[in-house]
């Protein structure tokens, strides 16, 4: 067994050669010839099976690139494994002709949103080129999008809360006087102040689930103090009153290009089997000519 | 990180004080917890998915997810935008996760994945030819229904589903497939330590084992705290080993002495179970003893009972006299020939837990001791428990054209999926180690889908002020047991000195209770005790108290509250915070109380009516909700039960 998108498509020139050549042999296997209209002839009753037709198909369905190794391991391949090649073959072609007799292939809207896609999916499988991204495009990457792997900030903090409508700021007050006269640590946290709907204790906590816990002004309020050995407030929340103590503040930061670099390594190569699409259908739609029917005068 | 272990050096320290200070002056217990420490409170509430499947799950790739790696899961649960599998959009959750469990199935792991994108020679190149050609034509869900079991067994019924079946279908690749699995095995581990960042998000190994004998399912799903070093010396044992559960211990045991990793096993779908799941024997039929009760409470300490393929807490069938019990029940079994659905005893958690306290009083051991917790076992990638955010079970059930298309006839189709649910843990901090303590502690709940909050203490001697008070959670852990806890009898008044100030323990158990809103969500409605218990004949019986309820609904003669209401406007699928309460919290007592027999206690929390996925989908199309779903739900909570043992 081997594995696909090694050496062989790793050169730009390939890839697109070896889209073009499967997008070719797709076209003209999909879409032979006119649609065939007449009534049943004895043509029409005959599957012929064509060499290259025949290899065309094996190559779309086990999705090789290389056609001339293609041809060389059908050739090795047993009589059984052959025919049994031939044997699909015939079957396919059998129910797309009746299909077609039916005129399926013209106005399903399921097939042709299917056969579209399916042209998408070969052209970004033939680029699956991970491996050709270079480290100086990771690093480009990086400076240019620092900013998108920012990640939050973190509070580890314990807080006393007093419940608004009962006298809230002034209760808190009167509690911060003790508590800086007693120097009270945090591991012996009193039974001062009302039950909070959540927690007492923060360890480590994002931005985001503090403004959930707390709201936007708590949120705001804390992220401009430093950390500190003393008990503050009080600091209004969407609840009432609180008093902090702040342990650890991990501020926002940017993590290091070495440990954004696989992220980095991904999404550069799926800009790459995008681009790799939009070339192989650009290429495809530079063969037609468009035009554009103007709308039809009312009919009266 | 370091701040954090030195808080819990310290907790420690007056934790073990204060249990020596206990137990010198028992009667000055009260006093002593409300001028203790915060003490365990600082455990926190983490949120976390233990049911995710990639498309490195055969039925995942062949159902549309082609691209959605263990990567693009833990992307999705840090709150990163990702691109969905099927329909190819950007998608993200505001509110991410702390925690993820990548479970794919043990059978044929990555190896469709691979054999559609990476073999070409070899023995397996011809089947992966097929395997593409049945992809590439849009056939892939046929190739997975016809690996789907036949089943000629009807639900409730007694003969044994493993023994009844010849060889489970299998893909013409079964038995060959072992280096592909390996490849696919480092892959996943190595993805989930390199996500992996103690304190901050836990990436934890873990994987499905997805026994399916005659279509009952009893699906594992397995998890462990090991590091992918420990986890790359085994491979995760599947179904194609044994169907049997006890197999699988009996692997447990032995792959932990081993490699040093530990595991915990995690049923889950019992209510597709067709009665075997939870049964009254072993699934070889050897009716429980002590020693293999206490082996399967021993490696399965959690159950998952609520996700997508519907809720488990209990069935309006076996619960007539709950009035909540009919919730997103999923009428559905996985295998190829359509049978009605029946709900069994065996198929539901409510109707487990009783019938693990009657094999407890014949044998000596409960077989199903076990904590709640909920899951999505999406198989998109996407840990998605949100109604407003649901992005189908398949990938190609994920938008409302493909809906039909999912489970096509079973019976069921992808609106009738349930957008839930998540595990609530209290742990001490954000780590592997931690998360898989709180596991087997049992001291996590179910949700099936918002983050209400809840806590959930028994004990002899909490009192109505405990429920006002600022340091709740200090005085629930100091004078009682948490959620997942062992309750024993009363403790004898030990001292002079204890009954001089009145002994402090009532007759009854009470519990102290606090469940508070998603920080982001709807009001709550009601708190619910679930009580089941043992009568003199050893027989099962089970009641649900309304113990504290928001607005000023009286309750009525038979203790029951009335509906809470629904601001829903079905026009727009948006609700009002303007009934419902953002926080509840009671001391209840059990007026009931038996203290001779056995009994369990958990509880359910009801959040006010909101709109259900399938809902706000009909509003998107401007069509009318089918009446096939109800268009609002009540989300809920189930907390792991406590116990009490006379």
């Amino acid at each position: 067994m081997t594995t696909r998108g090694g050496g062989l498509l790793s050169s730009p020139l390939l890839q697109f050669l070896a889209i073009g050549l499967v997008v070719y042999g797709f076209v003209s296997w999909q879409m032979p010839d006119a649609p065939q209209e007449s009534a049943s002839s004895a043509d029409d009753r005959t599957i012929r099976v064509e060499r290259d037709e025949l290899l065309a198909y094996v190559q779309l369905r086990s999705g090789e690139a290389d056609a001339v190794g293609l041809e060389r391991r059908f050739d090795d391949l047993g009589a059984a494994s052959q025919q049994a090649w031939i044997d699909r073959y015939v079957r396919e072609e059998a129910l797309v002709r009746e299909a077609r007799r039916l005129g399926l292939d013209r106005d399903d809207d399921l097939i042709r949103r299917r056969l579209v896609q399916q042209m998408e999916f070969i052209a970004v499988d033939a680029s699956r080129t991970e491996n050709a991204i270079t480290e100086a495009e990771i690093a480009a990457y990086y400076d240019e999008h620092a900013e998108d792997f920012r990640e939050s900030a973190y509070y580890t903090f314990d807080h006393v809360f007093f419940r608004a409508g009962f006298e809230s700021e002034t209760r808190a007050a009167v509690a911060l006087e003790r508590l800086a006269a007693d120097s009270v640590p945090a591991e012996a946290l009193p039974s001062l102040g009302d039950r909070f709907l959540y927690n007492r204790r923060y360890a480590e906590r994002t931005e985001g689930e503090v403004i959930s816990h707390f709201g936007m002004t708590f949120a705001s309020g804390l992220a401009e103090l430093e950390p500190s050995a003393k008990w503050l407030g009080p600091f209004e929340s969407d609840h009432g009153h609180h008093l902090v103590l702040l342990a650890q503040v991990t501020p926002s930061a940017i993590p290091s290009l070495e440990q954004t670099a696989p992220e980095i390594r991904r999404e550069l190569a799926r800009r790459r089997q995008e681009a790799a699409l939009d070339a192989g259908v650009a290429a495809i739609l530079s063969s037609y000519v468009v035009e554009v029917a103007p709308p039809s005068p009312p009919s009266d | 990180m370091s701040d954090c272990s030195r808080v819990a050096r310290i907790s420690k320290a007056f934790g073990s004080s204060f249990l020596l200070c206990a137990m010198v002056v028992g009667g000055l217990l009260v006093l002593a917890s409300t001028s203790a420490s915060a003490g365990d409170e600082e455990r926190q509430l983490l949120w976390g998915d233990t049911h995710l499947h990639t498309s490195y799950s055969f039925d995942a790739f062949l159902n549309g997810n082609r691209s959605a790696d263990p990567d693009t899961a833990y992307r999705w649960a840090k709150g990163l935008p990702v691109i969905h599998p099927y329909h190819r959009a950007r998608v993200q959750v505001d509110t991410p996760l702390d925690f993820l469990v990548v479970a794919d199935h043990a059978e044929y792991l990555g190896v469709i994945r691979k054999l559609y994108y990476d073999v070409d020679e070899g023995p397996a190149a011809e089947f992966a030819a097929q395997v593409r050609g049945a992809i590439d034509s849009g056939q892939g869900a046929a190739l997975f229904s016809g690996v789907l079991p036949s089943s000629e067994i009807e639900p409730g019924e007694t003969r044994n589903p493993i023994l009844e079946t010849g060889q489970p279908n299998q893909l013409p690749i079964a038995g060959q497939d072992e280096p592909l699995r390996e490849d696919a095995w480092a892959e996943t581990t190595a993805a989930a330590d390199r996500h992996n960042e103690p304190g901050r998000f836990t990436a934890m190994i873990g994987w499905e084992w997805s026994s399916l004998p005659n279509g009952a399912n009893l699906h594992r799903v397995v998890m462990t705290s090991a590091d992918g070093e420990t986890a790359r010396k085994f491979m995760p044992y599947g179904s194609q080993d044994s169907s049997y559960p006890d197999d699988l211990w009996a692997w447990f045991e032995k792959t932990t002495e081993s490699s040093g990793a530990e595991f915990v096993a995690i049923p889950h779908n019992p209510n597709i179970s067709k009665g075997y799941m939870f049964g009254a024997t072993s699934l070889n039929e050897a009716p429980y003893t002590a020693e293999s009760a206490r082996t399967r409470a021993r490696w399965e300490p959690v159950a998952e009972v609520t996700q997508y393929k519907g809720d488990s807490e209990t069935h309006p069938d076996l619960s007539p006299d709950d009035p909540f019990a009919d919730f997103e029940t999923y009428p559905s079994y996985i295998q190829q020939n359509y049978q009605p659905y029946v709900a069994s005893v065996g198929d539901y958690a409510r109707s487990a837990l009783r019938r693990g306290l009657e094999i407890e009083a014949a044998v000596g051991a409960n077989p199903y001791k076990f904590g709640m917790i909920g899951a999505t076992d999406s198989h998109s990638g996407m840990a998605a428990a949100e109604e407003d955010n649901f992005w189908g079970k398949m990938a190609l059930d994920s938008t409302p054209e493909t809906k039909p298309m999912f489970a096509a006839g079973r019976n069921v189709d992808g609106w009738n999926i349930g957008a839930q649910g998540l595990a609530g843990v209290w742990a001490e901090e954000n780590t592997r180690e931690s998360i898989f303590a709180a596991f087997r502690r049992r001291e996590v709940y179910a949700t099936t889908g918002p983050r209400m909050q809840v806590r959930f203490f028994g004990g002899w001697d909490f009192d109505a002020k405990d429920a006002e008070a600022a340091d709740l959670a200090s005085r629930g852990y100091a004078k009682g047991v948490s959620m997942g806890g062992d309750l024993a009898a009363k403790p004898a008044a030990k001292s002079g000195l204890a009954k001089m100030f009145g002994g402090g323990a009532a007759e009854a158990p009470s519990f102290l209770i606090h469940a508070s809103r998603d920080p982001r969500g709807a009001n709550l409605d009601r708190v619910q005790v679930v009580k089941g218990w043992l009568d003199a004949d050893g027989k099962s019986h089970e009641r649900v108290y309304d113990v504290a309820w928001a607005g000023d609904r009286a309750a009525g003669a038979d203790g029951r509250v009335g509906a809470i209401g629904n601001t829903v406007d079905l026009e727009t699928g948006e609700y009002t915070n303007d009934i419902g309460a953002a926080e509840l919290a009671q001391v209840w007592s059990d007026p009931d109380f038996d203290a001779t027999t056995r009994a369990f206690y958990y509880v359910r929390v009801l959040q006010i009516p909101t709109a259900r996925h399938s809902l706000l989908d009909a509003i998107a199309l401007q069509q009318e909700p089918s009446d096939a779903q109800p268009p609002t739900l009540q989300e809920r909570v189930y907390t792991s039960p406590i116990w009490y043992t006379p």
